[in-house]
C-alpha cells in the first residue's frame, strides 16, 4: 500500500553477479543508494555492489522490505538502549557469527543505519557479561596481549574511584 | 574462520556497552582494547593513572613541593585526550582522596597545586562536549581560572552541554560566556546565591535547546517555610527573600532557540512569565510541589505556544480553570499531558482534554479522588474525544483507596481508541491478592484479542502486592500464550512505588 502506483523497479548486483529487483521506495532505506538514484535518475542499469554477497544482499532486502513503512528515524538518540529488539528483528538477527559481522559491513557500506543499530546491538548483547576470556571464546578472538601489557592495561583502569 | 570487523564497526558496537562490560573488552586484544579505551575513558576513568599523564613540567612543579608521581613506565594511552566529559567535582574528590594517602600537611595548598596542573592539561590536550561544575558545601573547589589557559578556548568552544550551579564564581560565567556559545543543553542547579554572569552565559547562546532549573535545594535553609514559602508572614523572612530572590533575573534573556524546558522546585518569588516568550517550546515540564508555586500558571494560561506538543505537571496540576484556557488554545497539538496531581479534577476538565486534546497521544494522571465512578466516567469521555490515545498512566497519590483494576480494565479494553496499546496502573495499598486477580487476565487478554485491529497490549501494573502472587504459574502460561498469539506485547509488574518510571 505504499508509495507512488508507478513504482519503479530498482536492480541490484551482488559480488558474484546475482541480480536483485527491489521495489524503489525498498532500495531508498539505503542512503547510498537513495543517494546514487537520485544521482542518476531513471536508469534501466543494475547497481553494481562489490561489497556485499549475494546472501548478504538478500538478507537486507528481506530487512529493507519489513521496514519499509518505517518512519525516518530521528537525529541520533544519545540513549543507548539494547533491550528494545522487537520479535521480528530479533529473530532476523538468529544468525550465524559469520552473517552477523556480514550484515553489520554492509549495512555500514549501504548506509542503513537502523540495520547497523540492530546488528550491532546484538553483537553488543553478545558481549554483555563476559569476562575477556569469554569474550575471546565467543567471538574467537586470540588474545594478541604481552603478559606486561595486559597487565599495565589491567593497572591502568583499575577500578579505584568507587561511586 | 576468524572474520574481524573494522574499528568503525567495532566502535559502533561499543557504543552500546556500559563500563562494566567496556572494561572487559580492554582485556580481550589490542585491537579491542584501542577501541573500547577511547569510549570508557570519555569520562575519567582512574585518578592514579590519569596523573601519570600530566606533562613533564607540570611533574617537575608538584615534584618540588613534594609529590612525586611515579613514573617507572610511561601510560600505555594518553587517557586525557579520550576525555570528552569533565566532571569538576569527581575530579575536586579525586585529588582530595589522591591527597589522602599523602603524608604532607598543607593539603590545601596542594590541592590548589593539582588542580591547577589537571586544568592545564585538560585545557590543553581535550575538546570538551560536557562539563559538570557544581559548587557547594561538600565541594569547597579552588577558584582556579582555568577558562583562560592556553587551549581554553579550543578545550571548552564545542561543549554541548553545561551542568552547573548557580553560585560559581562570577569569573567563571564570565569568561565561559566569551568562549562558549554553542551549548545545546544547560542545568542550572539553584543554590544560595546566584552568581552574576550566569544571565550572561545563558543570554550568549545560540543554539540552546534544553534548559533545566533546578530549585529543589533552594533555600534548603529554609527548607521548612519552603513549602509554604509565599504564606510567610515573619516580615524579616519577606525582607529576605526581597533581598536574596532575583531568580527571574537570569531568565530574562532565554534564546527563542530554546524547545524544552524544565523546572523542579520553583522559589514563590519567581515568574514563571518568562516562559511566555519562548515561542518555539516543544516540552514544557514543571514539577512543582507547592501550591502557591503554580499560581503563577494564571499568566500562561492565554499564551498561544504552536510547537508545544509535550506538557508535564509531575507533582500538581495547575488550576483547572487556568489549565482548560490553556489546552484550548494550545491542546490540540499535544502528544503527551502529564496531569499530576489535582485535587480538584473535576468533568470540565475532562471535557477540556478530550475537546481541545484531540491529538494526544498519552495521557496520565495521578488520582486523588476515591470515587471510582468519577474515573470510569472520565475514561469514557477521555477515549471518546481522543482518538489518537495509545497510552494511559493512571497513577494513585496519597490516596489509600484504591482503583478496581478490573472495572478499570475492561472499560480500557471495552472502550480505548484503536491505536490504544499501553496502560500503566497502580493500585494502591489495600488490594488484596486473592480477590484482585482471580479473575485473572484471561477475560482481558480473551477481549483484547478481538479487537480490530490488534495491537499487542503492554500493561504495567504497579502494586504492593508480590509479582509472584499476580504471575502464578497459570497467569503465567496464560501470558506466554497471549504473548505468541500477538495480543499481548509485555506484562510488567512492579512492587515499589518508586519504580513507576516516567513515559
Amino acid at each position: 500500500m505504499t508509495g507512488a502506483p508507478e513504482q519503479r523497479n530498482v536492480k541490484l548486483t551482488s559480488s558474484e553477479g546475482t541480480e536483485f529487483k527491489v521495489e524503489r521506495d525498498v532500495a531508498e532505506k539505503s542512503v547510498l543508494l537513495k543517494n546514487m538514484l537520485e544521482d542518476v535518475g531513471e536508469s534501466d542499469m543494475a547497481i553494481p555492489l562489490p561489497n556485499v554477497t549475494g546472501p548478504i544482499l538478500q538478507k537486507v532486502i528481506e530487512y529493507c522490505i519489513h521496514h519499509r513503512d518505517d518512519p525516518v528515524p530521528a537525529h541520533d538518540d544519545d540513549t543507548k538502549k539494547t533491550d528494545d529488539i522487537d520479535d521480528w528483528d530479533a529473530e532476523f538477527c538468529k544468525v550465524d557469527q559469520g552473517t552477523l559481522y556480514e550484515l553489520i559491513l554492509a549495512s555500514n557500506y549501504l548506509d542503513i543505519k537502523p540495520l547497523l543499530d540492530l546488528t550491532c546491538k546484538t553483537v553488543a548483547n553478545m558481549i554483555k557479561g563476559k569476562s575477556p576470556e569469554e569474550i575471546r571464546k565467543t567471538f574467537n578472538i586470540a588474545n594478541d596481549f604481552t603478559p606486561e601489557e595486559e597487565e599495565q592495561v589491567r593497572r591502568e583502569n583499575e577500578w579505584c574511584e568507587g561511586r | 574462520m576468524t572474520l574481524y570487523l573494522p574499528d568503525d564497526c567495532l566502535n559502533d558496537i561499543f557504543e552500546y556497552l556500559k563500563k562494566r562490560d567496556l572494561r572487559s573488552c580492554l582485556l580481550v586484544s589490542r585491537l579491542w582494547c584501542n577501541v573500547s579505551v577511547r569510549i570508557l575513558w570519555r569520562k575519567m576513568q582512574n585518578f592514579k593513572t590519569l596523573i601519570t599523564c600530566l606533562p613533564k613540567k607540570s611533574k617537575a612543579i608538584l615534584c618540588k613541593i613534594g609529590i612525586i608521581i611515579s613514573t617507572s613506565r610511561p601510560s600505555l594511552f594518553n587517557y586525557t585526550s579520550f576525555i570528552k566529559i569533565l566532571c569538576i567535582n569527581d575530579l575536586h574528590r579525586a585529588i582530595i582522596r589522591f591527597l589522602r594517602n599523602h603524608p604532607s600537611t598543607p593539603k590545601r595548598i596542594f590541592c590548589i597545586m593539582i588542580t591547577r596542573e589537571m586544568f592545564k592539561m585538560f585545557m590543553n590536550q581535550t575538546s570538551l562536549k560536557i562539563l559538570y561544575f557544581e559548587f557547594n558545601v561538600n565541594y569547597n573547589i579552588p577558584n582556579i581560572p582555568f577558562t583562560t589557559y592556553p587551549g581554553g578556548k579550543d578545550c571548552l568552544s564545542n561543549l554541548s552541554e553545561i551542568s552547573c550551579s548557580s553560585n560559581l564564581y562570577p569569573e567563571f560565567f564570565y569568561q565561559i560566556s566569551r568562549i562558549c556559545h554553542n551549548l545545546q543543553s544547560l542545568k542550572i542547579t539553584f543554590e544560595y546565591n546566584i552568581s552574576n554572569g550566569l544571565s550572561e552565559l545563558i543570554s550568549v547562546q545560540k543554539y540552546l535547546n534544553y534548559l533545566e532549573l533546578d530549585y529543589k535545594d533552594y533555600h534548603s535553609v529554609e527548607s521548612e517555610e519552603y513549602y509554604s514559602f509565599s504564606d510567610v508572614s515573619d516580615k524579616s523572612d519577606l525582607d529576605y527573600c526581597r533581598n536574596h530572590l532575583d531568580e527571574s533575573q537570569p531568565l530574562a534573556k532565554i534564546p527563542n532557540t530554546l524547545t524544552k524546558l524544565h523546572i523542579d522546585g520553583r522559589p514563590c518569588h519567581m515568574q514563571l512569565s518568562f516562559i511566555s516568550k519562548l515561542s518555539n517550546l516543544q516540552e514544557l515540564s514543571l514539577s512543582i510541589i507547592s501550591k502557591k508555586g503554580l499560581k503563577e500558571f494564571k499568566n500562561l494560561q492565554h499564551v498561544i505556544f504552536p510547537q508545544l506538543q509535550i506538557v508535564t505537571f509531575e507533582y500538581r496540576c495547575p488550576k483547572v480553570r487556568y489549565l482548560i484556557n490553556f489546552l484550548e488554545i494550545n491542546g490540540k497539538n499535544f502528544k503527551i499531558l502529564d496531569l499530576g496531581k489535582n485535587d480538584s479534577y473535576n468533568n470540565s476538565l475532562n471535557l477540556a482534554i478530550a475537546n481541545f486534546c484531540t491529538n494526544l497521544k498519552s495521557l496520565r494522571f495521578t488520582y486523588t479522588n476515591t470515587n471510582l465512578n468519577y474515573y470510569l466516567d472520565l475514561l469514557k469521555v477521555i477515549f471518546k474525544g481522543c482518538e489518537q490515545l495509545e497510552s494511559l498512566d493512571f497513577l494513585c497519590g496519597d490516596c489509600e483507596d484504591y482503583i478496581l483494576e478490573r472495572e478499570f480494565l475492561e472499560m480500557v479494553v471495552e472502550f480505548s481508541p484503536k491505536k490504544f496499546h499501553e496502560l500503566k496502573l497502580e493500585m494502591g495499598s489495600y488490594v488484596d491478592a486473592d480477590t484482585a486477580f482471580q479473575w485473572g487476565f484471561k477475560t482481558i487478554f480473551k477481549r483484547w484479542a478481538n479487537r480490530v485491529p490488534c495491537i499487542p497490549l503492554s500493561l504495567t501494573i504497579i502494586t504492593k502486592i508480590e509479582s509472584e502472587i499476580i504471575l502464578d504459574k497459570r497467569n503465567e502460561k496464560l501470558i506466554k500464550k497471549y504473548k505468541k498469539l500477538g495480543v499481548i506485547k509485555e506484562i510488567k509488574i512492579f512492587n515499589e512505588y518508586h519504580n513507576r518510571g516516567c513515559h
